[in-house]
């Protein structure tokens, strides 16, 4: 990270606004400096960092009478290659009113709880005078040692909801290995050619695939086939048509309704991440900067596309006609107003949606096993979701798979397990989708090839 | 058999590259000796070393990178180009020493190519003697620990990972996707384990108080 000239990344898709303060104060709106920030911005003196980035673990769905915590690291480096002291306060509540400030250590965190700010609810965990509900805001923002600071989000506040009530569901244990199979959709070997994916591999590397796909409403498979340069449409098991793009081995993909792909990738001249819209007839269109942080998702909603952006984690609307500067929105938009709130503890797995700064619908899904991811969470539209946890086991039987989990309105659950097994690894948020038909689709691989899976979740979307 | 092939290659790619009669490589060009002993490493000044490979390419049994963000040999695999591969960015960034089973810690500039004498199977497999050790659980990972399987290793960029449960993992992850931060899974994939340099500095030092990992401000 030493030479790249980077001043003031704009973003037309009103994605994320990346710029640089120098000297003290509460600085502009950054989510990272890098080395040619610093050089533009004219800082001197061996302690300003190079690299100034802030990454956070907002709990993001608390019941009421929970704490509210919320950790920070900040990655701050200098030019020549040395640690530096940051400093990193908090604003929060109302107003982003309140604020503290402490220097960076190891196992920062900053407690939010007393400013839970919304109605008295009836949650589990009420003291005597009762939980309140609602939701606290908070922006973080580091200073390096010359003075230069970077906050997080750049425009508005992250979000951590308080739900006055949580239903606690204890999900089945799928014994590992009890695998349900599903019926192959898609299967391409490796290779280079229109029938063929991609692959990657090496001694001493990760081996690397197609990181994305989606379905749409005709059941055609949307295939990222990255290290081929295109984004391949089959119908049927056969090639309806494939559109060359310059994507990085770690890209995401969304489908819309119309047709329309969104495709969230890595620039690999610059670094930088963009999101490129792929109209239905297969012609690529306009692109969009999305920072320059670590991967995220996009997802298309109605007309539009909303980007996660990484390390902010929140999602910003994309797309032509979206206003600058947009709010983040720690929860995943779903078109109607609403978004989904789903966050991952060590065994847990919270759902809910916001509306506003309440939370309806909330639900803790609690686990036999530890959790490493969640793969994909919807909501069923009637109160309840579809949601595909990562589940594993350490030691001497060490295993894992993904266990696919169905819980209604009323907490009833349905569950069973897929592999998690992958010849080539695909993006974690690359793996699964939910198909407009209802069913969920799985991409899996061998060393034999690429496959896209249907599982049958007796429904329809 | 694998295994063994990809331990000789290491080992062979340990000893500092000697320029070629054939056309000079990247490595030729631009890479030097340079290295000594230090005292200590902390967790955020081994994270700060490997700042510097961000962006800068893969190459399998490689170790040595400059600074300029950018992949000088993209799509030019096993040509000694620019970048580590995975156990040999581990190994520079952790301050390893050049032979098996020696503690202590060794800064090697970032255009020294070297790559060091373990492999992913080794960082994964353990042995006592070795300068790291396999974690019981990987829910206790801390930043800079890695995350190991056979044929891959990273690094935890930062306990703080995305709400989804997921990490991020610094490494050299493949040929056409070089260095850098990618969210990654390996926490929960049972191919991966836990693995922790040995004698870490607190990165408090010398200023600890105590025991307590844990700082809390409240508001």
């Amino acid at each position: 990270m030493g030479g790249r000239r980077r001043a003031v990344v704009g973003m037309a898709g009103a994605l994320l606004v990346v710029a640089v303060a120098a000297g003290s104060g509460p600085g502009l709106a950054a989510a990272r400096v890098r080395a040619g920030a610093r050089a533009a911005a004219g800082v001197r003196g061996a302690l300003a960092a190079t690299t100034l980035q802030i990454f956070h673990g907002s709990p993001l769905l608390v019941r009421a009478g929970e704490p509210v915590i919320v950790p920070v690291d900040v990655v701050c480096v200098t030019a020549s290659g040395m640690a530096c002291p940051a400093t990193v306060s908090i604003r929060a509540g109302a107003g982003l009113a309140r604020r503290a400030e402490g220097p960076i250590r190891q196992g920062l965190r900053f407690d939010l709880t007393g400013l839970v700010a919304g109605k008295p609810g009836a949650g589990e965990g009420a003291g005597p005078a009762g939980p309140v509900a609602g939701s606290v805001p908070f922006a973080i923002a580091a200073r390096d040692p010359a003075g230069r600071t970077v906050t997080l989000p750049a425009v508005g506040a992250l979000r951590v909801y308080v739900a006055a009530a949580m239903r606690a569901v204890a999900v089945p244990a799928v014994p590992f290995g009890r695998l349900r199979d599903g019926t192959t959709v898609l299967a391409l070997p490796w290779g280079r050619g229109a029938a063929a994916a991609g692959l990657d591999r090496g001694p001493e590397q990760a081996t690397v695939g197609p990181p994305a796909f989606d379905v749409d409403a005709d059941g055609r498979v949307y295939l990222l086939d990255a290290l081929q340069g295109r984004l391949a449409v089959f119908g049927g098991g056969r090639l309806v048509r494939q559109t060359a793009l310059d994507v990085a081995p770690r890209s995401d993909l969304s489908v819309a309704p119309d047709g329309t792909a969104w495709v969230l990738t890595r620039a690999v001249a610059s670094g930088l991440v963009r999101l490129v819209r792929v109209d239905p007839a297969g012609r690529p269109g306009e692109e969009v900067a999305a920072g320059d942080g670590p991967l995220g998702q996009v997802r298309a909603v109605g007309g539009r596309a909303y980007a996660r952006l990484l390390p902010m984690d929140a999602w910003v609307a994309a797309g032509p006609g979206v206003a600058a500067a947009a709010e983040p929105s720690v929860g995943r938009p779903l078109g109607d107003g609403t978004a989904l709130l789903r966050v991952a503890g060590e065994r847990t797995v919270r759902l809910g949606i916001a509306r506003g700064e309440r939370v309806e619908d909330a639900v803790e899904l609690r686990f036999a096993s530890p959790v490493g991811e969640v793969a994909l969470a919807e909501p069923d539209g009637r109160g309840g979701y579809v949601m595909v946890a990562r589940v594993y086991r350490e030691g001497a039987n060490a295993a894992d798979q993904f266990q696919v989990v169905l819980v209604s309105a009323s907490g009833a659950v349905r569950t069973f397990a897929v592999s998690s097994a992958a010849y080539a690894e695909p993006a974690p948020s690359g793996r699964f989708r939910l198909g407009p038909d209802g069913a969920l689709y799985r991409m899996t691989s061998s060393p034999e090839g690429v496959r896209i899976v249907r599982h049958d979740l007796g429904g329809t979307r | 058999m694998k295994r063994l092939l990809v331990a000789m290659a290491l080992s062979a790619a340990a000893v500092v590259a000697v320029p070629g009669t054939a056309l000079a490589s990247w490595v030729d060009d631009k890479c030097f000796v340079d290295a000594h002993s230090v005292d200590m490493l902390e967790r955020s000044q081994a994270r700060a070393y490997a700042e510097s490979g961000i962006d800068e390419g893969y190459e399998y049994a490689g170790g040595c990178w400059d600074n300029d963000d950018r992949d000088d040999t993209p799509g030019q695999p096993d040509s000694e180009g620019e970048g580590p591969d995975c156990s040999g960015f581990v190994f520079k960034t952790w301050h390893l020493r050049g032979i098996i089973g020696n503690d202590g810690f060794r800064w090697y500039n970032r255009l020294q190519d070297v790559h060091g004498p373990y492999s992913s199977y080794t960082f994964h497999d353990g042995d006592p003697d070795y300068p790291f050790r396999t974690l019981a659980s990987k829910s206790n990972a801390l930043y800079m620990d890695a995350f190991a399987k056979h044929g891959h290793i990273g690094m935890l960029y930062t306990g703080n990972g995305p709400s989804d449960g997921t990490d991020y993992i610094l490494e050299a992850w493949c040929d056409a996707c070089g260095t850098g931060v990618n969210v990654q899974t390996y926490r929960g994939n049972a191919d991966y384990v836990g693995v922790r340099r040995r004698d870490w500095t607190p990165d408090c030092y010398p200023q600890c108080q105590g025991p307590a990992e844990v700082t809390l401000i409240r508001l």
